[in-house]
């Protein structure tokens, strides 16, 4: 199981938390989201790949937006694997929230399957 | 040509080895007499062999990433090689020299797919003896005719195995994202046995010149992996 954290990057500036190997799936077993900051935050989870071509579409850049939860300020939400297990990232596990703040940390546990 | 067996053996952990599903030095195969003569299979048609040497098992993952609904053709012969301009190159699983075979057994990850198989292209393997049907991946009925899925041959405990030796018609393999699931990543594993062949001659020469027939060929005649010629595939 790995791990990795980083603290909350406003809008624009995503943080990869994993990049899904080539033949692989990740799925998140917990994360979680300590805002000791002073507002709320929503974070935000997705998932970036391209698709290969196929017979019916060409390759294309896809970013899907997988999950999301807003945390208030002073509190910590703490999401477990039994509510994680169907989301699947195929690209990069990659999150970023509605602003900046070095005090809200996000950490993210994780599978590859 | 192909070998498929019962998914309940993916969960006979305790009494399955890999020797049982994989070929090792001493294990016989014998060629159907339907391998055209006066071709590339002359070392091969109606003979019999056995494994002169420890196999190497070589991994081979594929992927592909689809949108819901679409898919792809993965030709694993050698027969378009990279670099070819113009054309998608096909991923080179075969032997490219006479007197080996490769045993490919083939396991997927889980995933919202399954696969069609193809030799080669447009004729259907897994189809029915009625010519009205076929599997057809374009019809929303037919793509399920035959089709496999991660279920029966998981990629921890892959149950489907395919034979190819040098200038075999093309395998392909053609994953299908099914709905349900915006995108998909299709991830096959291909376990690639490579085996050396040695004929085993009908018959031997004693002391005193006379010949007789060979107890080896006899029973590996017999008890050998059987690798017919596509043609022999369908048609029933």
């Amino acid at each position: 199981m790995a791990t990795n954290y980083t603290p909350a990057v406003v809008v624009g500036s995503i943080a990869t938390l994993a990049t899904v190997p080539l033949h692989r799936k990740i799925v998140p077993t917990s994360i979680i989201i300590d805002n000791q900051g002073v507002v709320v935050h929503t974070i935000t989870f997705r998932d970036d790949f391209t698709t290969d071509a196929g017979v019916n579409n060409v390759a294309a850049a896809q970013t899907i937006q997988k999950c999301q939860y807003s945390v208030g300020a002073g509190l910590t939400a703490s999401i477990k694997a039994d509510e994680l297990n169907d989301k699947e990232f195929i690209g990069a596990l990659k999150c970023y929230a509605d602003s900046a703040d070095p005090l809200c940390i996000i950490t993210v546990d994780y599978k590859i399957i | 040509m192909i070998k498929d067996y019962s998914p309940i053996l993916a969960k006979a952990a305790i009494s399955i080895k890999p020797e049982d599903i994989l070929a090792r030095k001493g294990s016989w195969f014998k060629f159907s007499s339907k391998w055209p003569k006066g071709s590339y299979y002359d070392w091969a048609t109606g003979g019999v062999f056995k494994v002169s040497s420890d196999p190497i098992l070589t991994k081979y993952p594929i992927s592909r990433v689809l949108y819901s609904q679409d898919y792809v053709y993965l030709d694993i012969s050698n027969q378009v090689p990279p670099g070819t301009v113009g054309a998608t190159f096909s991923l080179q699983m075969y032997p490219a020299d006479t007197m080996v075979i490769y045993q490919i057994v083939v396991g997927m990850r889980k995933g919202n797919y399954f696969v069609q198989l193809f030799i080669p292209k447009s004729i259907y393997v897994y189809n029915l003896g009625s010519n009205s049907i076929y599997p057809d991946i374009t019809n929303s009925t037919y793509r399920y005719l035959g089709a496999k899925r991660p279920e029966d041959s998981p990629a921890d405990a892959p149950l489907w195995t395919l034979y190819a030796i040098s200038q075999q018609p093309a395998f392909i393999i053609a994953p299908y994202v099914d709905q349900g699931i915006n995108f998909e990543k299709a991830s096959l594993e291909f376990n690639i046995n490579k085996c050396q062949l040695t004929a085993i001659n009908e018959t031997l020469t004693d002391a005193n010149g006379k010949t007789f027939l060979n107890p080896e060929y006899i029973e590996a005649k017999e008890k050998g992996t059987l690798i017919e010629y596509y043609t022999e595939l369908t048609g029933f």
